[in-house]
């Protein structure tokens, strides 16, 4: 059922203004089948790109992309079989809701009490049963994003693309659709590329993650391995926040190096792939909830800004060197508080900290 | 997340390949470009650069030595440069009036609608009442007892097209007053500055590109205009359009004529430049989506508000009075001889006039509908379609309404005179006139829509499976059919009033309504032309009424922010 897709070394290059622009840059990727994959990178880092040369809006200038072993490079987009979410719904507004929805249907020729059928399950599925009547203009935001999933998933596409889907809707509300989406998405088995800007969105909904920069591929892995073994320092400051201190490494034993940070010396684990020796300068990645003030030793630093957020404190905290920090301690009623101007010492268990080469 | 918009070099697929239909249809508006804008416009070069086989200025040189040619030169630049600063002028106090001043929206209505009478009226219609009013014997005269007042010539020109062009200044000002955020304004206010200073400091200065544009519009529309000074104008006061006209009706020189209309064409294409590349590219106005609350206009003080009215009022009601002044010339038996009333005119225009009327009504009919399909297909290709020769395709489907209409009708005569495209005295060459020379409003009506549609509706429909064919029919017309449509009005009014090109097309066989109203006048028959031109008038009326209609239903139906970014 569910299908394979590959991209093999796949660029595009754009001439911008006499510049030559490499959009995407020798990206390979193969998505197993019903698995989804986010694209997540900052604004202009090629995932938008990616996205829509795999759909057929854009022709690579370079590579191959097939889907279940078929190379479809060069197949017009209404020959591909995918459905595409946009970013702004794409709604036909001169349709109704039911029209929008049976528009692929009756391109593939469905008619009559097939297409009728199929539209009421592709709005049931969605949530929309009763707004087949009502007009793109008379719908909410939210109800415009489902009535543009019903649109693809009625067709049972073989590959589902999303771009920034839900980048429209407010925060709550996003929140809920991630959820939703990724019902369906396993309910129906779709191999499905999705892309965002919101590590949230991609931490929460993914199988894997393609994090991307500069056209580039900067990390694959699965959210896990995204968010512990960042391989480099970019993914480790874009996916969720970090500190990065760096040390000398003063021992190598295996994977663990004994790193001299100012005030202590810990043993942090190497990230995969990475070789160190004696005397190499190291980045070490500490996410904020694992650097919290302790008693004795750590790193010194004085409170720059101390906000209560509820369930946590959040500390900027300035170190001797001139480093700012973040430091987020969960926070329950009684514990200490430290405010604005204190000095204080921060710890972190070095077993959930990683070592990247400088 | 942005994605340059520029082409992509090394496409292994050319957008030909990817949309098979593209190929005829590019063929086919080529074709047509080619036979009927260019074609023309190199045969009128070659008439009047080519003497004996030899490129040769020496028609050009004898027009210009020529001291009523070169004066009918100066005198159409200076009546253009009058006539755009007079309008721009008119037409800001009228936008002002309608856009800034708070008045009872009826009236508002009124001032707009009263307006649109010049845009949607034959080119002569001011004039003949101009004429019944202030020429000989004039009724206005009479009634002030002044004598002696020769009302032909430039004063007469400058204020008939005055009235007739400062509609165009108006539509395009009110827009940009309209567009300009009142709390702009309010910022000045509460900053301290007067309403005046206000007005001085920021909304005029806002609002310059906008009069740019209109002295633009204006010009050329003035340095164009055929059908005023033909009436009005006079011996005394040559003008080049008319010029040219008499030398080839007159004199049956087509090499003079030619050289005539060349020396039009050069001040008309330096506007229409500087149009395209400056003006066009200037704009303060910015349109959000922001629908934030609006402030109110604040009152820009009670005497300068008083005066803004007064004009607008006296102005409205001298055109008022003017249209009436046509109307009761058609009822009368014979002007300011016997003003008992009688329908025997409008028996005349009917019978007389009917073959004029069904060749005018035939033709329109004719041109509105393949315009409108032009539009669309140009609109289309031009806006959403990248490759080579896009610009300039676009570029050419402007050009004959950027030309004088006396060049292009000159144009025409000379290509399509003999063979091998033979024309003359067909409906055709009427038709594609009008087609080319009034389809532009449409294409620029559907690439402004484009403009506002975004490109992923198109391609959501292919995405769902649809080719080329059925995303164009299905989802790109049905969204630009507004646009269409108002294309398609513009051209319709045009077909029924335009003269200055097709009054060098007309044959035995095929007649205009327009060349029977300047039959009338040149055998001074006001009545009959008064009540040709109120038989005009309501056909216009009720054709553009059908076809707003057509528009608003249309619009109505895709009225929808879903989908539209």
């Amino acid at each position: 059922m569910a299908v394979a897709l590959e991209l093999k070394k796949v660029s595009k290059v754009f001439q911008k203004d006499r510049e030559i622009v490499r959009a995407v840059d020798d990206v390979s990727m193969t998505v197993a089948p019903g698995e989804m994959v986010t694209f997540l990178g900052p604004s202009g880092c090629g995932k938008t790109t990616t996205l829509r040369m795999v759909a057929g809006f854009e022709i690579p200038s370079a590579g191959v992309i097939s889907i279940d072993g078929q190379d479809i490079t060069n197949v017009p987009v209404n020959r591909r079989d995918i459905g595409f979410v946009f970013q702004n719904y794409a709604l036909f507004p001169h349709m109704s809701v039911f029209e929008n929805v049976a528009y692929g249907l009756r391109v593939k020729g469905d008619r009559g009490e097939e297409v009728r059928r199929k539209v009421r399950e592709g709005l049931d599925l969605v949530g929309l049963g009763k707004a087949e009547k009502r007009f793109p203009n008379q719908l909410s935001g939210g109800e415009q994003q489902r009535v543009a999933l019903a649109r693809v998933l009625v067709l049972q596409p073989r590959v589902l693309l999303m771009d920034e889907p839900l980048s429209n809707l407010d925060a709550k509300l996003r929140i809920h659709m991630r959820t939703e989406i990724r019902r369906i998405q396993k309910h129906l088995d779709v191999t499905c590329l999705y892309v965002t800007h919101d590590q949230g969105e991609a931490l929460t909904m993914s199988d894997r993650i393609m994090v991307m920069h500069g056209g580039k591929v900067e990390q694959i892995g699965t959210p896990l391995e995204i968010y512990s073994d960042p391989s480099s320092l970019f993914v480790a400051d874009f996916i969720g926040q970090a500190n990065i201190l760096h040390g000398d490494v003063l021992e190598v034993s295996g994977k663990t190096l004994s790193i001299a940070l100012p005030g202590i010396t810990a043993k942090v684990r190497a990230v995969k792939d990475a070789s160190f020796v004696k005397g190499d300068q190291a980045a070490v990645v500490v996410r904020p909830e694992n650097l919290l003030p302790a008693e004795g030793e750590g790193i010194a630093g004085t409170i720059l800004t101390a906000t209560f957020l509820g369930g946590r404190m959040e500390y900027e905290v300035a170190l001797e060197g001139g480093q700012t920090v973040l430091s987020f301690d969960p926070f329950l009623p009684g514990k200490r508080r430290w405010t604005e101007g204190e000095n204080l010492r921060l710890a972190f268990d070095p077993a959930v900290a990683v070592a990247l080469p400088a | 997340m942005n994605r340059p918009s520029a082409l992509s070099t090394p496409e292994k697929v050319s957008p030909l390949k990817r949309d098979p239909a593209l190929l005829p249809a590019l063929a086919a508006i080529w074709i047509s470009l080619a036979v009927f804008v260019l074609y023309p416009l190199f045969r009128l070069f070659l008439t009047t650069f080519m003497v004996e086989g030899q490129f040769s200025f020496a028609n050009l040189g004898a027009v210009v030595t020529n001291w009523y040619d070169r004066q009918a030169f100066l005198n159409s630049l200076w009546l253009a440069a009058t006539v755009s600063v007079s309008g721009t002028v008119l037409g800001y106090v009228y936008a002002f009036a309608v856009i800034r001043i708070a008045m009872p929206s009826w009236l508002k209505w009124l001032l707009a609608a009263i307006t649109t009478l010049p845009l949607i009226s034959p080119p002569f219609t001011s004039s003949i009442a101009l004429t019944l009013s202030l020429g000989p014997n004039g009724i206005l005269l009479k009634f002030f007892g002044i004598e002696n007042f020769s009302f032909y010539g430039f004063w007469g020109t400058w204020m008939s097209e005055t009235l007739t062009y400062f509609p165009v200044s108006f539509l395009t000002l009110s827009a940009v007053l309209s567009a300009i955020d009142p709390t702009l304004e309010d910022a000045g206010l509460s900053l301290g500055a007067s309403p005046g200073r206000v007005f001085r400091t920021v909304t005029f200065p806002l609002s310059t590109p906008g009069i740019a544009n209109s002295v633009l519009l204006l010009f050329a529309s003035s340095l164009a205009d055929f059908a005023t000074p033909l009436v009005l104008a006079g011996h005394s006061f040559p003008v080049l359009p008319t010029q040219a006209y008499l030398q080839i009706t007159g004199l049956y020189d087509l090499r003079g004529g030619a050289s005539l209309s060349f020396l039009l064409l050069l001040p008309a294409m330096a506007v229409y430049v500087l149009q395209r590349f400056w003006v066009g590219k200037k704009s303060y106005v910015t349109i959000s989506g922001k629908t934030g609350s609006r402030s109110n206009f604040k009152s820009k003080g009670m005497l300068a508000e008083g005066i803004v009215l007064g004009v607008c009022f006296f102005v409205t009601a001298f055109i008022l009075y003017l249209y009436s002044l046509i109307l009761w010339g058609a009822l009368v038996k014979v002007w300011g001889v016997d003003n008992s009333m009688t329908l025997e005119n409008f028996r005349y225009v009917f019978t007389h006039g009917r073959k004029a009327i069904i060749d005018t009504l035939s033709i329109a009919a004719v041109a509105t509908p393949l315009g409108g399909l032009m539009a669309v297909v140009v609109g289309y290709i031009a806006q959403r379609k990248r490759f080579f020769g896009n610009r300039a395709m676009e570029f050419f489907s402007m050009l004959n309404y950027a030309l004088p209409g006396t060049v292009v009708g000159i144009a025409y005569v000379i290509a399509f005179n003999e063979r091998p495209i033979l024309l003359t005295g067909t409906m055709a060459i009427l038709v594609a006139a009008y087609m080319f020379r009034y389809h532009a409003a449409g294409i620029r009506a559907v690439i402004a829509s484009l403009h506002q549609i975004d490109p992923s509706i198109e391609e959501a429909s292919a995405s769902l499976g649809a080719g080329a064919a059925r995303t164009f029919f299905r989802i790109t017309v049905p969204l630009v059919i507004p646009a269409v449509l108002m294309g398609m009005r513009y051209l319709f009014i045009h077909c029924m009033t335009a003269i200055s090109a097709t009054i060098f097309l007309v044959s035995v066989r095929w007649s205009l309504l327009t060349t029977r109203i300047l039959e009338c006048m040149t055998e001074l028959q006001f009545a009959q032309a008064c009540a040709f031109s109120v038989v005009l008038i309501l056909l216009v009326f009720c054709a553009t009424a059908v076809l707003t209609g057509l528009t608003r239903f249309a619009a109505g139906r895709i009225s929808g922010q879903g989908g539209r970014s």
